[in-house]
């Protein structure tokens, strides 16, 4: 048994892609170095805190979605998911103490495990592509939480806003939370029989099923585990923007997914690391923290992640020497041509 | 080639001649043309026009007719970038950011730098083909995943247009008179960005059907693998698809500044779910393959109509936009159910086949007992 663990342990170190997260943390030095150089701001306790507290929710977000994209689908859903889950908040969790917000913090992440599974049905029951599911999806939850809150309000309990902004020197404690989180995923990915059923099946699918992996019940899982945790994050942001906003999310999508790309991930499913994908959406967060600091545009920020969203997945599929499915389209869903044949023109 | 009428009569379901086929049955020819998926918008525009017709009557006043007519128009441009980039099995998340772009461009060229308006708008031109070119070179080349390259694309142009043109980009800038007027001029109660789109529509679907480049283009999407052995250029003709569709969008976000005379950072945000789901809804495969492009204009004034119909009705934003992702997947699943594809119709279907073949096998076990 110790024989198997170690050699989990050593594909765990060998394969879940240590270079590209030994450079990730190399250029965030370097960055770090750069604008630690122009300014004393950015080592400070309060500066390092509030990048960790801005970084939370995105990672949270791309756990979730590093889960769907190991499995083989994806979830662009994830913005809107997380303006709905500030919305609900701001009529749910408005309590003065977090311990009676619970129920409230229940409901908003049991909203997110139904919004999950509506997703996972359409796509795997009814068949449509996950594309589609998908951004139809992202629709409807931004329209739902524009009727709730059609103009910013509703104030957001102190409870959560103090639970969220509560740390320990430079470390908040929500990104304590998801640093575990993320290590906890990591290891149940890698050294247990069910994470790697989880990776199998997003590697390929029809071999999966083949061997007795429960393909549909781990796909839909997948999704609702990632909606659940796009409310969660939406919790978070929550509590840092204080207020119900109906867009406070919209940003969130394109970084989400970057930051798993940067953590290995594939369109084609069956790779990533959760450790990767929290180091991503800390290294873009700080992308967003240094640019003022370096005193450059804004935007500059926004530009870079999609170059980088290119890059990362370039660079990922020649390092496993096999492009990425060139446009996720799922084949077996393939339109049959659509010619009415008569029995007669088959006989001739 | 058309086989004489008294063919099927004489010969029965005897064998045709081989030059007739497919192609010589027009009743067949034309239920290959123009598939249930392409028709069914057709009956929903049908119905929405109607339904309007009845009991809104404030849609139908000129002006409201003028204005509806130049939103369906610039959203029939942009259906079909969109609807090319599908055609191709591709998708493309980069609409609203090159739309913006050129909002923000014309205004910033002719007014800042004061370019010559027709120079400023062929240099958008310019820059909408590079980014287009982009686009097709990451997909089809370097074969990246359609979706994030055109969210990344996005993103990228998003952010190098509010590095240009700074963030305090106010709605001050006037688009060029000339555009203006010609955005806003109208035939009767249509406007002149409908007729525009009708165009577009008709030349695409022209294109498509009746040219070399369309017919290598759409069979590169039914399948690249098949088109490649056949000798077509799939990658060339892929990375094509991207260019024309970034033409599209451009022209569209033009003639909607124009509309608009201020544009702003938000003017083409509509777009992004919008024109996917007009070409949803005019019956595309969105794996790629055949499709119709009259359909899809068709279908980019159903979506206007039913959008401007429930703005009349008194429904706020978030109902029209949880209305378009409803009709969204509802469109995509019925296309998905009415050819039996989804796994829920083909269970059912298994099931409902096992009856009678369960059957069959018990009378062949009977007869063989007989025997």
């Amino acid at each position: 048994v110790s024989g198997a663990r170690f050699a989990g342990l050593r594909s765990l170190l060998g394969r879940s892609g240590w270079i590209p997260f030994a450079a990730l943390l190399l250029l965030m030095a370097i960055i770090g170095a750069i604008t630690q150089a122009h300014t004393s701001v950015f080592l400070s306790e309060l500066n390092i805190a509030s990048l960790l507290t801005l970084a939370a929710p995105l990672a949270l977000l791309a756990l979730g979605q590093q889960m769907v994209l190991i499995a083989g689908g994806f979830d662009i859903s994830i913005g809107s998911a997380m303006s709905l889950s500030v919305v609900l908040a701001s009529f749910w969790v408005t309590q003065p103490h977090l311990y009676e917000s619970v129920p409230g913090i229940l409901a908003v992440l049991g909203i997110g495990a139904c919004v999950g599974l509506l997703n996972g049905l359409i796509v795997r029951v009814l068949g449509v592509s996950p594309i589609i599911t998908t951004v139809a999806m992202l629709g409807i939850l931004q329209g739902v939480a524009i009727l709730l809150r059609p103009e910013p309000g509703g104030v957001i309990g102190s409870g959560l806003t103090e639970a969220v902004s509560s740390r320990a020197g430079f470390l908040p404690w929500i990104f304590v939370g998801t640093l575990a989180l993320a290590l906890v995923l990591e290891v149940w990915l890698w050294l247990t029989p069910s994470g790697l059923t989880l990776r199998a099946t997003g590697l390929g699918e029809e071999p999966s099923r083949r061997t007795g992996v429960q393909v549909q019940r781990i796909k839909i899982g997948a999704y609702v585990v990632c909606s659940a945790a796009a409310l969660g994050g939406g919790l978070l942001l929550a509590g840092q923007v204080g207020l119900g906003q109906n867009s406070a999310g919209a940003t969130y999508t394109l970084p989400a997914f970057t930051a798993c790309f940067l953590g290995g991930a594939g369109l084609a499913g069956g790779r990533g690391s959760f450790v990767g994908a929290l180091v991503g959406a800390v290294f873009l967060t700080m992308l967003v923290n240094v640019t003022p600091l370096l005193s450059l545009p804004s935007a500059t920020s926004e530009l870079i992640t999609g170059v980088l969203t290119v890059v990362a997945v370039v660079a990922y599929s020649f390092r496993f020497g096999t492009g990425t499915s060139r446009t996720g389209k799922h084949h077996e869903l393939d339109d049959p041509p659509a010619v009415p044949v008569a029995p007669a023109e088959v006989a001739s | 080639v058309k086989p004489p009428a008294a063919d099927a009569s004489t010969l029965g379901a005897g064998p045709r001649p081989a030059a007739g086929g497919l192609l010589g049955n027009s009743k067949l020819d034309l239920a290959y043309r123009f598939a249930p998926r392409y028709r069914i918008i057709w009956i929903g525009l049908a119905a929405i026009i109607l339904l309007s017709v009845i009991t809104a009557q404030q849609l139908w006043s000129e002006g409201s007719v003028q204005f509806i007519t130049a939103l369906a128009g610039v959203m029939a441009i942009a259906a079909i970038g969109q609807g090319t980039v599908i055609v191709s099995g591709g998708i493309d998340l980069s609409v609203p950011a090159v739309m913006t772009l050129g909002g923000i461009m014309i205004v910033k060229l002719t007014q800042s730098s004061h370019v010559a308006p027709v120079a400023a708008i062929a240099l958008c031109f310019a820059v909408a083909a590079a980014i287009g070119l982009l686009n097709g070179l990451l997909i089809a080349v370097v074969k990246i995943n359609a979706l994030i390259t055109t969210l990344a694309m996005a993103g990228v142009v998003t952010g190098a247009t509010i590095m240009w043109a700074g963030s305090t980009f106010s709605a001050t800038g006037n688009v060029p008179s000339a555009l203006q007027d010609t955005a806003s001029s109208h035939l009767g109660p249509v406007s002149v960005l409908c007729l525009i789109g009708l165009a577009v529509t008709f030349l695409a679907a022209f294109v498509l059907r009746s040219t070399v480049w369309g017919r290598s283009f759409v069979a590169m999407g039914a399948n690249p693998h098949t088109a490649q052995v056949i000798g077509i250029r799939a990658t060339a003709y892929e990375v094509s698809g991207y260019v024309v569709a970034a033409l599209l969008y451009m022209g569209a976000g033009l003639l909607l500044a124009g509309l608009l005379h201020t544009p702003d950072y938000s003017l083409g945000r509509p777009y992004q779910l919008g024109t996917i789901i007009v070409v949803a809804l005019g019956g595309a495969s969105l794996a790629g393959g055949p499709a119709s492009m009259l359909s899809i204009g068709g279908a980019a004034l159903f979506l206007v109509l039913l959008d401007q119909y429930l703005q009349v009705k008194g429904y706020s934003a978030g109902v029209r936009e949880v209305v378009n992702g409803v009709i969204l997947v509802a469109a995509v699943a019925l296309a998905t159910v009415g050819t039996g594809r989804g796994k829920l119709v083909r269970a059912i279907s298994s099931v409902l086949k096992r009856r009678p073949s369960e059957g069959a096998s018990k009378s062949q076990h009977d007869s063989q007992g007989a025997y």
